[in-house]
């Protein structure tokens, strides 16, 4: 490994050397978002009622009580900020997924950065190779008018090193083939100037680092121990979660894991006791895993759990529950989280009863957090200034 | 003719200074002439003609509309703004890019040769021609059409095979897009004569001969519970417009109003998308039937019902009640923005960036760039009964098409005054990787399959990782790491590059000298022999790997996910092994050549 880097380095050029600064920022943040696809049901998971089909339990934290299926979460929950008053007015999968990833509703005119890219950005990664952000068992959402460098590196299935991270040959070969490329780009950008050319070496450069990286080991958890792979439930998403984990603590700064399959329009009931038994044990040991962390990046970690939007009270024709982004549920955990209720909504959980908060002041948050200023402008490539977040306010009691 | 353009009457006066340009709008002029401009804009502002392209009988018919014209109009708008065009690229660049942008692809190390060989004056315009023939064209728009048509349906969703093979055989016959917009809007009938997951392109040509398939509702197949979605895609792709944010709330000034939105997205609630077979097959089969009312279901769901309860109107307030669909499609191809929706998305297309952008993002306040320019092409194109290839043959033999991308002196570069580099898709690299190393040769001697096939599912594993945004320019290079890793590390660079795997290697073992061997290598890849220097350094490359690199592989895994619906396209090939020293070599010099820029991009 040491031997590569070393071979590798030699024909670094200037762009190793930009990047060579280690990390020493004053804050070890970072923010892993656990992204319920699909929405996930409000009413059966943190916001159960009393006359709803939902049974629900006591946890941990004075007042909270969620769905019966989350006994591990229970346990921990003194550790949680259970938002249940946020409102939205996208009742549309792929709009609703725009807002929940950069808090602004899509406009045919401006791609909107994500959350990722936003915290890929503003906080200087470590020199890992790793990249900044990480997106695990989905696509996840790219960066927008930011570029590609700061959209999530995509990984389908966590578990094991992803496809294409070693090299196919020897290391011999490899530094004589990034040679004659680097031979080939010399004579081609000296023909045509464009940034274009710039870019896609400073790209491969990245890659090649990535390759050479000892943090790589980072994607295989099987130098975790039995004990703590279960912990985390042998799911792909518990395996995800722990992957998560392990990448935060070499310096990643933004992982999103998807759990998919919270699109319950049939069924719904024996769909989310499934999808509660796969996020159960890997929710309650990541919150545990960065509570107890006393140092290092997985110390100044924050939590986010979100989806779409929530589901109807009403309950369908095919025992399902349709869209219903008027009120539904978020968490957060970790880093400088306040535990608690924030909001509620009413007997039916049709509607939040008193100020609602939005999608943005949620980001506004977390944004807030991993100490970026959520109303920082930047001028979008149409020279528009455009803030992080759509004129999101922090809330107050969810930050300690 | 009093009816239909009422609204646009009363905005006469201050519409006459404005049409023409689209990018000339206030809003105190209010919606009614914002949509009039939009849809009507095009030179007859007191007197709107419904069908805006037809000419009145008595008018003369207008000369045809050539390159030439095309470079008079664009030279016209440099001249005024100072602008110097850089010079014409070279034969080697032309031939590279017209075959990238007309059939997807890198020309053959043979085409190559042949066509600098070949000194008769007219041969650029005779190399278009061919291709324009040839049946990459149609593979090639098939592919390019079928993800913009149905490219974010999910897997069992839409027949894509079916679909494909159907555009296919359009693009083939020269369909006109009036013709083709007209079918996509309006089908009825099963969408797919039930495929299995591993049929193929051929057999999926063969079943479009089943009787009563429409392949062409694929194209509203996913649309089976939005009807909303449904309009706001047809007037995204056919008239190059997004009205889908009125879906939600009134936009500001220049969107449509939510009204709007929902009268439009009326005309598709009629339509009755049922799925008669789910699963088993490649995907589900929808039955695509037209009601005379709003589909019961639709009414009765309260997140659909606003949009189909309220009488159907086209985006000008025209009436579309009776035969909804037909009469829609009837009103649409007529309009203005039809024509220039797609001359703007071919523009975009060869031109690296469309007079309007993003392409389908046309309004009044999304200035376009050179409108006269737009609005010229589109009147020749709406002219030529909407002729496809025509319109092709007119960009692709214009002067400005043929522009070098290199600085030509100060002042070059806006308003395609050089050729603006772009990066290839992942359908073009998939092609032309595979062209460049052999592997489709070697894959059919092997009998791993067809082709055609090969192209599918390659291309279906790149875009996942290549997920580039084809409707943008390309003003930064949207490049990710694993992109960087997919072509340094991935199996179909791998296996291309692989000294015992393709007849590739065969053919250059028996060049006669390390100097063929590099001319071949550059031929095949860059499309162009090396030049001096960069023969004397692939030649001591090669004669550097004689003495004695090692050509050790490592053990390469298949990838995790291979794409749905088919095996693993490489299965065919045998694996790659330890190489000589000489194949090493080789093999390492056309990794590099396959990984630069001036092969990622187009130029």
């Amino acid at each position: 490994m040491r031997r590569r880097e070393f071979l590798l380095s030699t024909l670094a050029g200037a762009l190793a050397a930009q990047s060579a600064r280690a990390w020493e920022g004053p804050l070890p943040a970072s923010v892993i978002v656990l992204w319920m696809n699909g929405g996930p049901s409000h009413l059966d998971t943190w916001d159960p009622k009393a006359k709803g089909p939902t049974k629900a339990r006591r946890t941990r934290l004075a007042g909270l009580d969620i769905a019966e299926d989350m006994p591990l979460i229970a346990d921990v929950a003194d550790r949680l900020c259970v938002v249940r008053s946020l409102s939205s007015k996208e009742g549309n999968h792929q709009r609703a997924q725009y807002v929940g990833r950069t808090s602004y509703s899509p406009n045919p005119t401006v791609e909107h950065p994500s959350l990722g890219a936003w915290v890929a950005k503003r906080l200087t990664a470590p020199d890992s190779g790793l990249p900044p952000f990480v997106s695990l068992g989905g696509p996840s959402l790219g960066a927008g008018f930011l570029g590609a460098q700061y959209g999530p590196f995509v990984i389908g299935k966590a578990g094991a090193l992803p496809d294409g991270a070693r090299p196919t040959v020897s290391d011999a070969r490899l530094a004589r083939r990034l040679g004659l490329l680097g031979s080939l780009e010399d004579g081609f950008s000296q023909e045509i100037v464009t940034p274009l050319i710039t870019e896609r070496r400073a790209l491969y450069e990245s890659a090649r680092r990535f390759m050479a990286s000892d943090a790589l080991a980072a994607f295989d958890v099987s130098a975790e121990s039995a004990a703590t792979r279960a912990r985390y439930g042998a799911t792909d998403f518990g395996t995800a979660c722990l992957t998560a984990r392990r990448l935060v603590e070499r310096g990643v700064r933004v992982v999103e894991v998807m759990l998919d399959g919270w699109d319950t329009h049939e069924d719904n009931f024996t769909r989310v006791k499934k999808q509660l038994a796969i996020l159960d044990p890997a929710m309650a040991a990541l919150v545990t895993d960065v509570s107890q962390a006393k140092t290092g990046m997985l110390s100044g970690t924050v939590i986010l759990w979100l989806g779409e939007f929530g589901r109807t009270p009403r309950i369908n024709g095919r025992d399902g529950r349709d869209h219903h982004p008027k009120a539904f549920s978020a968490v957060l955990s970790g880093a400088g989280v306040a535990p608690g209720i924030v909001g509620a909504t009413d007997a039916e959980g049709a509607n939040v009863v008193g100020k609602s908060v939005s999608v943005a002041d949620l980001l506004a948050t977390v944004y807030t957090l991993v100490g970026i200023s959520p109303s920082q402008e930047f001028e979008s490539p149409s020279r528009r200034p455009i803030a992080i977040t759509d004129l999101g306010v922090p809330i107050a009691a969810a930050r300690r | 003719m009093s009816t239909p353009f009422a609204s646009r009457k009363k905005a006469g006066p201050q519409l006459a200074a404005r049409v023409g340009r689209l990018s000339l709008w206030s809003p105190a002029v209010g919606i009614a002439a914002a949509l009039a401009a939009v849809l009507g804009g095009c030179g007859a502002a007191t007197a709107p003609q419904p069908v805006a392209h037809k000419p009145a009988p008595s008018a003369p018919a207008p000369p045809p509309f050539t390159a030439a014209a095309l470079d008079t109009l664009l030279r016209r708008e440099w001249e005024s703004r100072g602008i110097t065009p850089a010079p014409r690229a070279d034969d080697a660049t032309f031939l590279r890019r017209v075959h990238l942008d007309i059939v997807g692809v890198i020309p053959t190390a043979d085409r190559v040769t042949a066509f600098l060989a070949d000194k008769t004056p007219d041969k650029r315009a005779r190399v278009v021609d061919e291709l324009l023939a040839s049946k990459d064209y149609a593979d090639y728009w098939a592919a390019r059409w079928e993800e913009v048509l149905v490219g974010g349906a999910r897997p069992g969703d839409v027949d894509r095979l079916t679909f494909r093979a159907w555009l296919r055989e359009a693009f083939a016959r020269n369909a006109k897009w009036d013709e083709l917009a007209t079918t996509l809007v309006t089908a009825t009938g099963r969408s797919s004569p039930g495929l299995l997951r591993t049929a193929t392109l051929a057999e999926a040509t063969e079943g479009l001969k089943v009787q009563g398939i429409a392949p062409a509702v694929n194209f509203a197949a996913k649309f089976r519970d939005t009807p909303q979605d449904f309009a706001g895609q047809t007037a995204r792709i056919f008239l190059g417009t997004q009205i889908q944010c009125a879906q939600c709330h009134d936009h500001k000034t220049e969107k449509w109003t939510q009204a709007e939105f929902r009268s439009f997205s009326a005309c598709f609630g009629r339509t009755q998308l049922t799925v008669v077979e789910r699963g088993g097959g490649f995907g589900r089969i929808v039955d695509a039937r037209d009601l005379p009312g709003p589909v019961p279901r639709f009414a009765k769901n309260s997140e659909v019902a606003p949009f189909v309860s309220t009488p159907p109107k086209a985006l000008d307030g025209t009436s579309m009640d009776g035969e909804t669909r037909a009469k829609l499609a009837k009103w649409m191809v007529t309009q203005p923005l039809f024509s220039r929706a797609f001359v703007n998305r071919a523009w975009g297309h060869f031109l690296g960036r469309g007079f309007v952008s993003p392409v389908d993002d046309m309004r009044p306040s999304n200035a376009a760039e050179a409108p006269a320019v737009l609005e010229a092409l589109g009147e020749a194109f709406a002219r030529s009964g909407y002729d496809i290839k025509a319109l092709v043959r007119v960009i692709t033999t214009s002067e400005v098409y043929q522009l070098s991308a290199q600085l030509g002196g100060p002042g070059t570069g806006p308003l395609w005054s050089r050729f603006r580099v772009t990066p290839l898709g992942p359908e073009e690299l998939v092609r032309s990787v595979v062209r460049a190393t052999a592997l489709d040769a070697t894959l059919s001697e092997s009998g791993a399959g067809e082709v055609d096939d090969l192209h599918v599912r390659l291309t279906r594993l790149f875009a996942f990782v290549f997920d580039v945004d084809e409707e943008m320019d390309a003003t930064r290079y949207e490049g990710s790491v694993s992109q960087a890793l997919m072509m340094m590390n991935g199996r179909l660079i791998d296996r291309g590059t692989a000294g015992g795997a393709t007849s590739l290697f065969a053919a250059l073992k028996a060049a006669p000298s390390d100097e063929a061997r590099v001319a071949t290598l550059y031929l095949r890849t860059l499309g162009r022999p090396p030049r001096d220097a960069e023969l004397a350094a692939g030649v001591a490359a090669l004669s550097e790997g004689s003495r004695g690199a090692r050509g050790a592989r490592l053990a390469t895994q298949p990838p995790k996910r291979l794409p749905k619906g088919g095996p693993d396209p490489l299965r065919g090939l045998p694996p790659p092994r330890a190489a000589d020293a000489k194949t090493a070599a080789i093999e390492d010099l056309l990794w590099a050549l396959l990984n630069a820029s001036e092969f990622a991009f187009n130029h």
